[in-house]
């Protein structure tokens, strides 16, 4: 925390409007020479003034730290807890937070009273409306105290950064169905029990039981045929099976499948082009998954790959 | 990065029983309002507060705008029934309290309680317009508090019972520095030239050109302004010997008096040996267009022109002469007796009663001269307890006169004026009427006189063969008899006779329950002491204008470039405590730094022995696996994790004293470079 920030002071329309009422009455205290009437005058524009004092005091002497974020799904909200200590010798009121770079800050945090060397913790709700990870650079802090008529702000800047996992959503079924249904099943080798998942290239000192000897005949390279067996039972769910062609809606639906057998207890893998989780379960996993399907290529990558892709097929003509 | 944008609002709606506090500011601040209201404007506005306490009291729901728009219009009634108008400073704010305490009734939002608030602040500067005294000035004080404490109610938290301490605390903190500083403000703000064309026709000031019963009655009940003299060279008269002449009336109907003959021009005068004041005066901008000067005057200002009577009157039409320069000699009497002006004062009231013909005759059987007539007179006032007062029964028509001689025997300066006027008429002694005012209050800033509208009075004049018009003040004898605290305070502060002040002050009207002796006595110290404070007060915060400004400027050194410095010095002023307030603050800050500073030095002797601390160990944590790594100095470490602790997250605001111990103990503590394990 920086020794001693910048509080900023900024009259409210209020205070304007007081300005104007007091001018006018200025003018009419001229008009008929009403000293005790200049007085008053003084007196309740030195209110204000002294207000603003004490809408600075309010502000000074808070530490303010970011707390632990929960990540949320798409379309959810948010909770960014802040927390905040007042250092100083008397209460704190009326602390609201918002962090205006933030256009997402759903509704902004508030304190009502913050009592001298205590600390309490509030919550910025975020409208999470896209999948990813997403940083809060600080937050503004402000306050109305304690008439209203200035209101006194500083930036806090902070690191608050916050997962989004993509809104879980889609019509497709589990692939572990798939194979109950036998839309995989053209081979007749496959046994109960057994479920072919994909060929791979043989490795050399390999079972020659698994080969795909049809494939080998019609002179194709030696592919070995994986199923999935006792412990591969279990479904893995993988992006690149997925039919349709939005990225954002894959994710969604590996999202629902994740949760989907999460909430069963089920054992369950996860398989995105870059990375691949082997089947299992659990809190750690299940947000392990979530995590790798919140980060994978958002929108922004995804536009700088094409346009690099673009521009090195341009250059190529 | 964009870190400034569009505030959040604050939640829309108030939470329930805050409404109270505006709706007791509001009611707070229109208390010196509701004398000038009528009853059944006041329990109009009383019903609808009640009706939005009611409202509020039992929860209900508040009424739609259908409801409480239509409300304005039986105000609105009320309102053109006795002020005849919505505009003008009192009709417009009786106006604005009742718009308010309508809108009471819709109030539910935290902009409305706002803006009833701010009103409110604006009410208490605008019924300084209507009175100025101290108890006003105090209740005002007390009504910028309470609208203050409400103002911090709204934002300190809904929890009434709890935040009502800390919300007067606060009020109070803000309150009374804020006294100083609007005291600053008031002393050195530069003053501007009034007038700004701002005319209300029911405030002009000034004494009109005809008397009639009453007239002077409603000026005495009007403190304000009139004009203000300086003397040339501080030769004053004592103020018994203040009268200040405006019109001379000459013609009556035995009800009305008024200036019968033509306004003759006469010249000025050559100045004579003896005494000779030389006055600057200046009109208060909203009066009518007369000049006033001093018994008598003796020279004439630019612009203006000498009349009969040796009154002054003004000579420019539109533009009227405010200030003006005039010589008057107390020695000068008027002279001039045209037969016109001889008829004229002679003229009696067609029905005068022989009652009163006969009260004169028996003074005149020994064919006295005029004097002694005068002094005949006067004794009678003076004998047959008459009595000051400023409401006397009304007394009208015929027999007025009668009536005041002979039953009623109470009223004021007009009444005595115009009896005694008719006595010496009626006893053959030409006699006229003069009003002016009376008398001044002394301003020891400015070394002024302020005369106030309440310093109006009427006094008569009679012509003496070799003297000339001869002033008689027949309402002075009255005061020799039973003058007032009030008038023997000022007499004893402007070192003036008894006589002169009591004019201007009304004795208690007789009444048919008397005050007990006793407390007349216990009473009478306390009372001193209150009207004496009410002198001051007048003097030195209701008096200090723009002149008094001036002069303190000048006084102060301030001569050239006035305006210029005054600014400099606000400015610097304001400059001079911001840096301090600044200063103060940022040692409120270094105290907190120091303490910081020291506990990061501690840490990094720590990490040059080998015992980093990890970013999210705390001060316990990290004492506490140093301490384990350095068992020398285990005892040492531990008591610094402590004490830093304390200093830092303690409630305890840090002491200056505790912060330099624990850096000396941090300096102290010798650790080895390496880690002995």
């Amino acid at each position: 925390m920086p020794a001693s920030r910048k509080i900023h002071l900024r009259p409210t329309p209020f205070c304007y409007v007081l300005a104007g009422l007091l001018f006018a009455m200025w003018l009419s205290a001229i008009n008929w020479e009403n000293n005790l009437g200049l007085l008053v005058l003084a007196m309740v524009g030195s209110v204000a003034v002294v207000s603003a004092v004490h809408a600075r005091r309010n502000l000074a002497d808070l530490e303010i730290t970011a707390g632990k974020v929960f990540p949320v799904f798409a379309g959810q909200y948010a909770s960014l807890i802040i927390q905040t200590r007042n250092r100083k010798g008397h209460d704190s009121y009326d602390l609201c937070f918002d962090s205006p770079p933030m256009p997402q800050v759903k509704i902004p945090a508030h304190l009502a009273q913050l009592p001298a060397g205590s600390h309490r913790s509030c919550e910025l709700i975020v409208d999470a409306h896209s999948r990813g990870r997403h940083e809060v650079p600080g937050v503004r802090v402000s306050t109305l105290y304690p008439l209203g008529l200035f209101r006194a702000w500083f930036w806090q800047p902070l690191t608050l950064n916050y997962l989004v996992y993509p809104q879980p959503a889609g019509s497709q079924i589990q692939p572990e169905h798939f194979a109950k249904m036998g839309w995989y099943s053209s081979s007749a080798t496959l046994r109960p029990g057994e479920e072919f998942y994909e060929l791979r290239p043989y490795l050399p000192g390999e079972s020659l039981h698994h080969v795909a000897w049809k494939l080998v005949a019609k002179g194709r390279p030696w592919l070995v045929k994986e199923f999935a067996t006792d412990g591969l039972e279990h479904p893995i769910f993988d992006f690149s099976h997925l039919s349709g062609e939005d990225v954002e809606q894959r994710l969604s639906q590996l999202a629902l499948w994740i949760q989907e057998s999460h909430q069963d207890d089920n054992l369950y893998g996860l398989r995105l082009p870059v990375i691949y989780y082997p089947p299992s379960s659990g809190e750690e996993h299940y947000h392990r998954c979530l995590t790798a399907l919140a980060i994978y290529e958002t929108e922004e990558k995804r536009k700088a790959r094409k346009r690099r892709h673009h521009s090195r097929s341009s250059k190529k003509r | 990065m964009k870190i400034s944008g569009p505030f959040h609002k604050p939640a829309e709606s108030i939470s329930r029983g805050l409404v109270y506090w505006p709706i007791a500011s509001l009611a707070y601040a229109s208390v010196p309002f509701i004398f000038h209201l009528s009853w059944r404007g006041s329990l109009f506005i009383c019903l609808l507060i009640l009706w939005r306490v009611y409202l509020e009291f039992r929860r209900l729901n508040l009424p739609s705008s259908w409801i409480t728009a239509p409300l304005v219009i039986p105000f609105l009634a009320i309102l053109l029934a006795e002020h005849h108008t919505i505009f003008g400073e009192e009709a417009g704010t009786l106006f604005l309290i009742g718009l308010l305490s309508i809108r009471l009734l819709e109030l539910h939002t935290v902009r409305d309680y706002m803006i009833t608030c701010i009103t409110c602040y604006f009410l208490v500067v605008v019924s300084l317009l209507f009175a100025q005294g101290i108890i006003m000035s105090v209740y005002l004080f007390t009504a910028i508090l309470l609208v203050t404490v409400s103002l911090i109610h709204l934002h300190m938290g809904s929890n009434l019972r709890a935040s009502f301490r800390p919300a007067l605390r606060l009020g109070m903190k803000i309150v009374v520095p804020a006294l100083p500083l609007a005291l600053f403000a008031f002393v050195f703000f530069p003053r501007f030239q009034g007038k700004l064309t701002l005319e209300y026709h029911s405030i002009k000031i000034g004494v009109q050109d005809s008397l009639e019963a009453g007239n002077i009655a409603q000026m005495k009940k009007d403190n304000r302004l009139a004009f203000r003299v300086e003397f040339a060279n501080d030769q004053c008269p004592v103020s018994g010997e203040l009268y200040w002449r405006c019109f001379v009336l000459n013609t009556t109907d035995g009800w009305r008096w008024w200036n019968g003959s033509k306004n003759r021009q006469m010249t000025g005068f050559k100045e004579r040996p003896g005494l000779k004041y030389t006055q600057n005066i200046t009109l208060t901008p909203q009066v009518q267009r007369w000049m006033v000067a001093l018994d008598y005057p003796i020279t004439i200002p630019t612009g203006a022109l000498m009349c009969e009577g040796q009154i002054l009157k003004n000579n420019l039409y539109g533009a009227s002469k405010r200030q003006y320069t005039v010589v008057s000699q107390p020695e000068q009497r008027p002279q001039d007796l045209s037969p016109e002006t001889q008829r004229r004062c002679l003229m009696l009231p067609r029905t005068l009663s022989p009652l009163v013909k006969r009260l004169v005759g028996r003074w005149k059987t020994k064919q006295k001269p005029p004097e002694a007539l005068a002094t005949e007179a006067l004794r009678f006032f003076r004998d047959h307890q008459f009595i000051y007062t400023l409401d006397p029964e009304p007394v009208e028509g015929q027999d007025a006169l009668v009536d005041f001689l002979f039953r009623q025997r109470a009223g004021f300066c007009e009444h005595y004026a115009t009896a005694f006027a008719i006595l010496m008429r009626t006893a053959g002694v030409p006699a006229r009427i003069v009003t002016g005012y009376m008398g001044g209050e002394y301003n020891p800033y400015g070394r002024f006189y302020a005369i106030r509208q309440d310093h109006a009075h009427a006094w008569c004049e009679i012509w003496i063969q070799n003297k000339g018009w001869v002033r008689m003040d027949p309402t002075a004898v009255l005061a020799v008899k039973n003058p007032t605290p009030k008038a023997l305070l000022h007499a004893a502060q402007q070192g003036m006779s008894v006589e002169g002040q009591a004019s201007s002050l009304p004795s208690p009207r007789p009444s048919l329950w008397r005050q007990p002796a006793w407390w007349t006595k216990l009473s009478r110290a306390p009372r001193l002491w209150w009207e004496l404070a009410e002198i001051q007060w007048n003097r030195w915060v209701v008096g200090y204008d723009r002149h008094s400004q001036e002069k303190l400027f000048k006084h102060l050194g301030m001569t050239q470039f006035r305006w210029l410095a005054v600014l400099a010095a606000a400015l610097g002023g304001t400059a001079v405590s911001g840096a301090l307030a600044a200063a103060w603050l940022k040692r409120q800050g270094k105290k907190a730094d120091h303490l910081r500073r020291s506990y990061e030095t501690f840490c990094s002797n720590l990490a040059a022995a080998g015992v980093k601390r990890k970013k999210w160990e705390g001060p316990c944590d990290f004492t506490r696996r140093a301490a384990l790594a350095f068992p020398l100095q285990a005892e040492q470490i531990r008591r610094i994790g402590l004490q830093y602790t304390r200093l830092c997250y303690g409630t305890s605001p840090t002491e200056k004293a505790l912060v330099k111990e624990l850096t000396a103990r941090i300096k102290k503590l010798g650790i080895p470079k390496a880690p002995v394990n």
